[in-house]
């Protein structure tokens, strides 16, 4: 059957809108000057005309203003260009009293997940504070007398601290005081909190989801509220998701554009599996980059100087070379210099003392091995002494706080690009590692514009988004990979550049298994990299090895021993066991597999309900599957 | 399946969801290295019951239509 994407519009109807992808279907248009969300349709029906919700589909407010009504209808058209089969839907509408134009951008690529960001542009002839942008906002499930009073339970990942990503729980909507005034709020406002902007919503009553990513790296804020009907006889589901500041998240100059980040949001009828395989459909086919068909899952090995078997001045040539060849002896395909080649870092050169010859011959010898070559980076800085640095020395005020190299400023962006440019040139990696290291910033970096007070992270965002997608254009051999003390970025803003998100620096088990379920209803789990075995945990290594070489792509920290003579035989041979069985079983399906969450996590239970972890693959055809 | 902490029973029912009820199943025993024939209608039904007595014990099945 052929997949449907459509757009449809019906001027005479009050501009509606209508986007059908899958059968989903979805309808804007303009009621008494609010481009309002009308209503979805998981199933393909359309609804009688005249139905729908008045209640606005972005949120936008200007030096305080919220600028909900007094939007005329300018345009709905098609994008021009190939965007690989995506319908790609621009609906352009203006604010005549605030000089505001908005341009909505839709994708929909045939999955029920649609794709939405905005273009704000400042039409005036003065600065523009925008003080709250919320991409998408609107009833996602309307009052039905039918059905009554519906109940709701949202599901998001409930902890921003380290090595807690993707600790995702149920709520009963609402929640329970303090926590909401009437609404639920949920906020994420540490700078780099390991919370990415991620829900999921049930309608109890009628069986349905509604999944959602704000594909967005810094401060968020998403808002749930139930709602009765003024007859008190049924209720509603109203949200709101965006970027969150206590100033203006951008300060528009005459004539301006800026573009929002993207909220991909899909509602689903059916049950949990089939609403987190519609966001691993949607995300494989329209949003995550895919390296070269060889470069795909590789077993991967890395060594770091900061723990393992070589710490500081044992981290040196001699000591990779022996990691080298243990990486090669357990069957690994790609060996990872990690943190610590060089002495200062945003000195990305190779340490003087430890490696005096330089980076080439540790990239000779991997390759000897028969390995590709992977290099560990943290471009933006973060931590260590980087006031000792090239940067920290010439350019202090490029640095903002935990001596970030502040990507907003353009000058120092360009100068963080140049550098991973030259790394990657100079040094040559097959893999590139990306790590950010600052831990919680809090609301960071601002800058004051035309006596507004600015948050830098949407401008800082935008420079790392054009860095990615020009290195993406310009390097299309090398595989990504990124990680942020652990997953303080596994969001969609920056996962969407990236082949491989590390999931977690939470390595110990069972943690491990509790982040993986939950990370695993955001993100397919062929995007993800796994990695075992935190210094202090040295279990079982049957479990070890199921866990490392069957969830996702399989990264293998510090290795087994310090040297090829010191590996324990038996464990040498399981290692080939379960590398025989990634490569041959689960490597070929794991890129299209169906993925069923049986707990930890389920429809019901969260990443700490019960004492079992359980997962399940199948093939698409339903011909092969496993179980971990 | 992995046993990661405390549960009143040490046996986990698993009821498989992916496979396909008209298909018959060789199904592998990871710890045990050893496979079993089973009809799909018989997994999706009635599943499978995995003890693992401690914590941080595993099994990986494999399935593979035949």
């Amino acid at each position: 059957m052929e997949t449907c994407t459509r757009m449809t519009l019906f001027d005479a109807r009050d501009h509606e809108v209508r986007y059908e992808s899958g059968r989903l279907i979805y309808t804007e248009a303009l009621i008494e000057g609010r481009w309002a969300g009308r209503w979805w349709n998981p199933h393909g029906h359309v609804e009688f005309p005249g139905i729908g919700s008045p209640e606005p589909a972005f949120g936008l407010e200007a030096g305080g203003q919220p600028l909900r009504d007094g939007w005329s209808f300018l345009a709905a058209n098609e994008a021009a260009g190939d965007d690989g089969g995506v319908r790609h839907v621009v609906v352009e509408l203006l604010h005549e009293r605030a000089s505001v134009a908005v341009r909505v951008h839709t994708l929909l690529d045939g999955t029920p997940v649609l794709c939405r960001f905005l273009e704000i542009e400042n039409r005036s002839d003065r600065p523009l504070p925008l003080t709250a942008v919320n991409p998408w906002c609107g009833e996602l499930w309307r009052p039905d007398g039918f059905l009554g009073m519906q109940e709701f339970t949202l599901g998001y990942f409930t902890q921003a601290d380290w090595a807690c990503e993707g600790w995702f729980e149920w709520l009963r909507l609402p929640a329970p005081q303090p926590m909401n005034d009437g609404r639920t709020r949920v906020r994420s406002d540490r700078g780099q909190g390991h919370d990415a902007p991620f829900f999921i919503v049930r309608n109890d009553t009628k069986g349905e989801y509604f999944i959602g990513h704000l594909a967005w790296s810094a401060n968020w804020e998403m808002e749930f509220d139930r709602r009765t009907a003024p007859d008190g006889r049924s209720t509603a589901l109203w949200f709101r998701i965006g970027p969150w500041a206590s100033v203006a998240r951008r300060v528009l100059a005459p004539g301006e554009t800026v573009t929002t980040p993207a909220v991909h949001m899909g509602h689903v009828s059916g049950d949990l599996d089939d609403a987190v395989q519609a966001m691993h459909g949607h995300l494989r086919r329209s949003v995550l980059p895919v390296p070269r068909a060889e470069r795909r899952h590789l077993v991967q090995m890395l060594v770091p100087c900061d723990q393992g078997y070589y710490m500081a001045a044992e981290f040196n040539e001699d000591a990779v070379r022996r990691s080298i060849d243990v990486a090669a002896e357990i069957g690994a395909e790609v060996f990872t210099l990690d943190a610590g080649w060089w002495d200062i870092t945003c000195d990305w050169y190779p340490s003087k003392t430890r490696f005096p010859r330089g980076l080439e011959p540790v990239r000779e010898y991997v390759h000897e091995r028969g390995m590709l070559f992977g290099l560990y980076i943290e471009s933006e800085g973060g931590r260590g002494p980087i006031e000792r640095s090239w940067v920290g020395r010439t350019h202090p005020e490029w640095l903002g706080p935990k001596n970030i190299v502040n990507l907003s400023k353009p000058d120092a962006a360009a100068w963080v690009e140049s550098e991973i440019r030259r790394v990657i040139e100079e040094y040559r990696p097959d893999l590139y590692r990306l790590d950010f290291n600052p831990q919680f910033t809090g609301e960071g970096m601002r800058t004051e514009r035309k006596g507004f007070s600015e948050d830098d992270y949407l401008r800082y965002y935008a420079a790392f988004d054009g860095i990615y997608n020009r290195l993406r254009r310009d390097y299309p051999d090398l595989i990504l990979q990124q990680c942020a003390a652990g997953g303080a970025r596994n969001d969609l803003g920056t996962a969407r550049h990236f082949h491989e998100t590390y999931l977690t620096d939470g390595l110990w088990m069972p943690h491990v298994l509790r982040v993986y379920a939950g990370q695993t209803l955001a993100l397919p789990p062929e995007s993800l990299v796994i990695a075992l075995g935190a210094p202090g945990w040295k279990g079982p290594l049957d479990t070890y090895l199921r866990a490392t070489f069957s969830l996702s792509t399989p990264l293998i920290a510090f290795g087994p021993a310090p040297s090829v003579a010191e590996i324990n035989p038996e464990a040498r041979a399981a290692f080939a066991r379960y590398g025989r069985i990634c490569r041959e079983f689960i490597r070929p399906l794991l890129p299209t597999c169906r993925m069923y969450h049986h707990a930890p996590v389920s429809a019901h239970g969260g990443v700490t309900s019960g004492g079992w972890f359980a997962v399940e693959f199948a093939s698409p055809d339903r011909t092969r599957g496993w179980q971990p | 399946m992995i046993r990661i902490g405390a549960d009143p029973s040490d046996t986990f029912h698993l009821i498989p969801r992916g496979l396909d009820c008209s298909r018959t199943y060789r199904v592998t025993f990871d710890s045990a290295d050893a496979t079993a024939t089973v009809d799909g209608l018989s997994l999706m039904r009635d599943g499978l019951r995995i003890r693992l007595e401690s914590a941080v014990m595993s099994e990986l099945l494999l399935f593979e239509a035949v």
